[in-house]
């Protein structure tokens, strides 16, 4: 159990170290930087930017400051907003963007897995064909026409913002765009799971035992129907991560996601190093959670790694 | 009602309505077992053979349905009665073993939390030890209380300590070793035999009266098939149990059965003793199966005969008898009428045209006294 | 009962019920399959009205997708028209544009003003009907005071129109623009060209993206699973990499590094037309076959074991042959599945790009620019974002059923109850 932690750590860690190495030198290969855009800065001027910020260096030099001052947690200015370090700005995009995210996986799980239970409990009924039909359209409908659509709407309605995070009522749009495509996802995939485990021999052993409809249902098939739920939660961070980036914009939440599609417009080499950094360790470190919690989910998983 | 029967079934029919049509899988059965008889049924895949059983327990899924009949259970109609009451017969009075072990046991559970968890639902202290209990109270008036409940007939569930004890007594007596190591262990780390010993004391641990084997040793191997047929024998014996073994291997009936049921496209074809069964059959479907088997009893070897044909349809079976477009016997009558199932001696019955007067005769099928 | 009955029947007689099913091949089987799922056949239905509708529509269609309509801008699919006259019908615009119609909604002409035409004090404006020769056809004035003089309110109009001394407050009708059947766009490019365009060049990027995918992926992944070992950890490690961040990260950052680069100017531009197509298609495919490499290795990995392969191999059959011969043909079922779903999912991502300010450049246009250009102006003009967003809505939902029959088809296993 332990080693097989450890090694899952170590080989998360190295994945992040390549993943830095990639982006940083990916950046670097734009033709300009962030100091040759529209308006042409005095040479000067430009000069003097780059060697406050460490450009004139070598590239390979600046690779190895730059992660030198990782390990000690300093991802470095930004480049575009020169009064603030990456750290400041990601500390106060962090929370606005954690609370839409937190919610929404609360939302999605909360949601997702009863109606899909139910949907698979009923199935071929209208209450099925109900959940069905809304999870088709989740999925094939885009977040951000839900979100437009939803700002569309709160034009009439008095009591609805149309952005920020203000009020309670004002996340009930981001968090219902941003959790659309994975709260039908997880619908769609928990009844067809769980429709799949109805099927199987052991519920049969567990009814021939005289076991209750109720625990044969939510003791024997809702744990084995969460096995496939389970691997999803990796791939559903990621589609939430990714998705704040339109979420925040529709709904002018200052959030991470805003930086960093603002920062990627602007080349501003610290901010979108720092924004991918933060994003695949949070990724990396969600994807090891859930290997952990696989696991104990499912007991065949060998944890010796 | 005779009361030395466990089981008795009478005119069972059940079907499946699919959106294609009505499959008829079960077509006016009767038959009966004896309180601690081994019955074996044998029919090949279709013939309705576990459909039967899945009705007696009310397993049956949608889109089946129990369409007529009674299933005498000890006295009760089980098709009378409630969802809840047949919950509680369900692995407490009757158990039932399924062909494969290796999906018949939750992945996901340990083997302690399944066993504990149907030795919780069905059973009760025993009477003395609930008395033994009831004097160790300190508190005159509550001990009095809990005896008083005693005698009423008021028993507590065993608790968790004593099912797991129970729990651990059975898989002893299957036959696993270490008992108490295992059962803390997933299925996933059993064998396939193993495994099979696991549902086997899950099954026996309420101590039921009747226990129902599908097809238990198919999908083991031969060595492990022995095995498990001499625990089921040793069971029957010394618990006294009631077993209806379900298999499509003339053999296993051989060697573990008292009485046999021959069955074919949803109907009983034949029935008696073992031995009437095995040497003189009086039904051409049953001579055809025992054709089929390979012998190699006297030291040459003979060519195999199978049955020529497919089992019958059953969402549209033949009017008559469902053997008869397979049948070398085959008359008029078979096509246009299904033939009753006819007295052969005390304990055999064979629902074959051939006992009628005025068929003509065919070695080795025997007239009975005429239309029972 | 009749004797006769009794006796035995010739082996013609028996009513023998076994029937002999016609045997069809295995796509025979699969197109059955498929054509009994009722919403994967509207899929199929749906995904040929979609590439009818890029390719034989923007043939039919009279307007060019880049075609610039400055008289009518931002003009919607229906609108009010007030009747000032015998066959004289005027529009006037959500950017207060006057234009003269023909009683079943044909754009005839807009009106010629200024900002300088509008009295500061009447709040009456001149609008001049002008000939090609900017000579003087007729006149008509707008009283705009209804909106701003508080005496007036209760007269709930916003403006009226003045004509040869007669005043309209009330329309006249309600009438389908039937120039520019979905309307025209912020610099008067007609909304369906650009829409039937966007599709085009939408469903251009996902099948491109979709086909150099199946290629690399399966290329990669069959190899990978093939050879197993040492070559497979490497091979798959790589992969496992390239996984542990979301994807679209990627997509952004090749995204940046490519856009107005020398490799997008000189090769990828000239290949794929300019605005950045080229670009897009790299981004996708450059991420994206992962998810294809690690199904076909798995695939592979389990087909291998069979004992056909062994059996090719037994008769000294070349790995190469083995892989292309056996292999892949195999495990199509699944790939052709995956590949189904890769398209929307490539459409989803070129849009999502979009929305971010990362698509294809106008003029050209792809669902994705055209949804997010449109959410700029919903307020407004609503019509601009919920055409181009029910386009991608049809069209996902469309390969999604496809996609879902195909793979119930293909795989009869995998069908959910």
């Amino acid at each position: 159990m332990y080693s097989y932690i450890g090694k899952k750590i170590i080989s998360s860690l190295i994945t992040l170290l390549i993943v830095i190495t990639v982006v940083f030198f990916m950046l670097r290969a734009i033709p300009g930087g962030p100091f040759t855009r529209e308006k042409p800065l005095p040479e000067a001027t430009r000069e003097r930017l780059e060697e406050a910020y460490g450009l004139n260096e070598p590239l390979i030099m600046q690779y190895f400051i730059y992660l030198g001052n990782l390990t000690q947690g300093d991802l470095g200015p930004s480049f575009n907003q020169p009064a603030y370090t990456v750290n400041e700005l990601l500390i106060e995009g962090i929370p606005q963007t954690a609370k839409i995210g937190g919610l929404a996986v609360i939302f999605i799980i909360s949601l997702g897995i009863p109606l899909g239970v139910i949907s698979a409990l009923k199935s071929n009924t209208s209450i099925d064909y109900g959940v069905t039909i809304i999870a088709t359209l989740g999925i094939t409908v885009p977040s951000f026409v839900i979100g437009t659509l939803f700002i569309l709407a709160a034009r009439d309605i008095s009591w609805m913002p149309v952005g920020g995070l203000d009020t309670p009522v004002a996340f009930i749009g981001p968090v219902v765009a941003l959790s659309g495509y994975s709260l039908s996802f997880v619908a769609r995939l928990t009844r067809s799971s769980m429709l799949e485990v109805l099927r199987q021999d052991y519920i049969r052993t567990a009814r021939a035992n005289g076991i209750s409809e109720f625990k044969v249902i939510f003791k024997h098939a809702l744990k084995n129907s969460l096995i496939p739920v389970t691997t999803y939660i990796g791939p559903m961070i990621a589609a939430l991560m990714t998705g704040s980036f339109v979420i925040e914009k529709i709904f002018v939440i200052n959030g991470i996601g805003k930086y960093f599609t603002e920062s990627v417009q602007a080349q501003d080499y610290t901010l979108v190093i720092g924004v991918t950094i933060f994003y695949a360790a949070f990724y990396i470190f969600m994807v090891f959670l859930v290997d952990i919690l696989y696991s104990i989910i499912d007991p065949r998983i060998k944890m010796e790694g | 009602m005779n009361n030395e029967n466990m089981l008795e079934i009478k005119n069972l029919e059940t079907s499946f309505f699919t959106h294609l049509g009505e499959v008829k899988a079960v077509r006016n059965i009767s038959y009966s077992l004896k309180k601690g008889g081994i019955l074996g049924i044998v029919g090949e895949s279709g013939s309705g053979k576990s459909v039967t059983l899945l009705s007696v327990m009310r397993l049956i899924e949608d889109p089946g349905k129990i369409k007529n009949g009674e299933i005498i259970f000890d006295g009760v109609d089980l098709t009378k009665i409630s969802k809840t009451e047949i919950q509680d017969i369900r692995g407490s009075d009757i158990s039932m073993i399924f062909q494969d072990p290796m999906t018949s046991i939750n992945p996901v559970f340990t083997i302690q939390n399944q066993m504990v968890e149907v030795i919780r639902r069905h059973m009760l202290i025993s009477k003395a030890t609930a008395i033994m209990e009831a004097q160790e109270m300190s508190n005159i008036s509550k001990k009095e209380k809990a005896l008083k409940n005693i005698e009423d007939g008021y028993l507590r569930k065993l608790n968790r300590k004593e099912a797991l004890e129970r729990a651990i007594y059975y898989l002893g007596l299957v036959g696993i070793p270490e008992p108490e190591v295992r059962i803390k262990q997933y299925p996933h780390q059993f064998s396939g035999g193993m495994r099979q010993r696991v549902l086997i004391a899950m099954a026996l641990s309420c101590e039921p009266k009747l226990l129902i084997a599908d097809e238990p040793t198919t999908a083991l191997d031969v060595t492990i098939q022995a095995q498990i047929l001499d625990l089921l024998k040793k069971i029957q014996k010394e618990l006294g149990t009631s077993i209806i073994f379900i298999t499509h291997d003339l053999g296993v009936i051989a060697e573990v059965c008292e009485n046999v049921i021959v069955m074919y496209g949803g109907m009983v074809m034949e029935k008696g003793t073992v031995n009437e069964i095995f040497y003189s059959p009086q039904h051409p479907y049953t001579k055809g199966l025992h054709q089929s088997i390979p012998k190699n009893i006297s030291g040459h070897k003979k060519r195999l005969v199978p049955i020529e044909g497919s089992p019958p349809d059953l969402m549209n079976p033949p009017k008559g008898c469902p053997f008869s477009p397979r049948c070398k016997h085959a008359m008029q009558i078979c096509i246009e009428e299904a033939a009753p199932l006819a007295k052969v001696s005390e304990t055999q019955y064979s629902a074959c045209w051939l006992q009628h007067q005025d068929s003509p005769d065919v070695e080795g099928f025997t007239k009975s006294g005429g239309v029972k | 009962m009749d004797k006769n009955k009794f006796k035995l029947l010739e082996t013609s007689q028996k009513l023998d019920k076994e029937q002999t099913r016609k045997s069809l091949t295995y796509w025979q089987d699969v197109w059955r399959r498929l054509r009994k799922n009722k919403l994967s056949v509207l899929g199929l239905i749906g995904v040929v009205t979609i590439l009818l509708f890029a390719t034989v529509g923007q043939w039919l269609n009279p307007h060019d997708y880049d075609a610039q309509n400055r008289d009518f801008k931002n003009i919607p699919p229906t609108f009010e028209i007030f009747k000032i006259d015998e066959d004289m019908y005027v529009y006037l615009s959500d950017m207060y544009e006057l234009i003269l119609v023909s009683e079943n909604g044909k754009l005839l002409a807009k009106f010629d003003s200024s900002p300088s035409d509008l009295d500061p004090i009447t709040k009456i404006k001149d609008f001049r009907l002008l000939d090609e020769n900017d000579v003087l056809i007729t006149f008509v004035e707008i009283d705009f005071s209804y909106s701003t003089d508080p005496l007036k309110a209760d007269e709930n109009i916003l403006y009226s129109i003045l004509y040869k001394d007669v005043e309209y407050k009330e329309t006249y009708t309600k009438v389908r623009n039937v120039t520019f059947i979905l309307g025209t766009d912020t610099v008067g490019r007609d909304l369906l060209s650009r829409v039937m365009y966007g599709t085009g060049i939408s469903l251009t990027i996902a099948f491109v993206a979709a086909f150099i995918n199946f290629f690399v992926g399966v290329l990669y992944g069959s190899f990978a699973g093939f050879f197993g070992g040492r070559t497979d950890n490497i091979m798959m490690r790589i992969v496992d990499i390239i996984n542990s961040i979301p994807l679209l990260l990627y997509v952004i950052l090749l995204m940046v590094v490519l856009k107005d680069s020398d490799f997008e100017k000189y090769i990828l531009d000239p290949i794929f037309g300019a605005g950045g197509l080229g670009t897009i298609i790299i981004a996708l495919i450059s991420v994206y076959w992962v998810g294809m490499a690690r199904l076909v290795r798995g695939q592979v990995l389990s087909l291998k074991e069979q004992e056909y392969v062994l059996a090719a191999r037994t008769i000294g059959v070349s790995n190469y042959k083995i892989v292309t011969k056996h292999l892949i043909p195999n495990a199509l079922g699944p790939i052709i599945v995956t590949m189904t779903m890769m398209i929307p999912a490539a459409v989803f991502t070129e849009a999502f790009l979009s929305f971010i300010g990362l698509g294809i450049s106008a003029p050209r246009s792809s669902l994705g620019t055209l949804t997010s250009a449109g959410a700029d102006i919903m307020q407004t003009y609503a019509y601009q974002l919920i055409v181009p967003a029910l386009g991608i809505a049809f069209m996902m939902l469309s390969f999604n059923f496809l996609g879902d029959g195909l793979r119930d088809a293909l795989d009869p296993r995998l069908r959910k109850g």
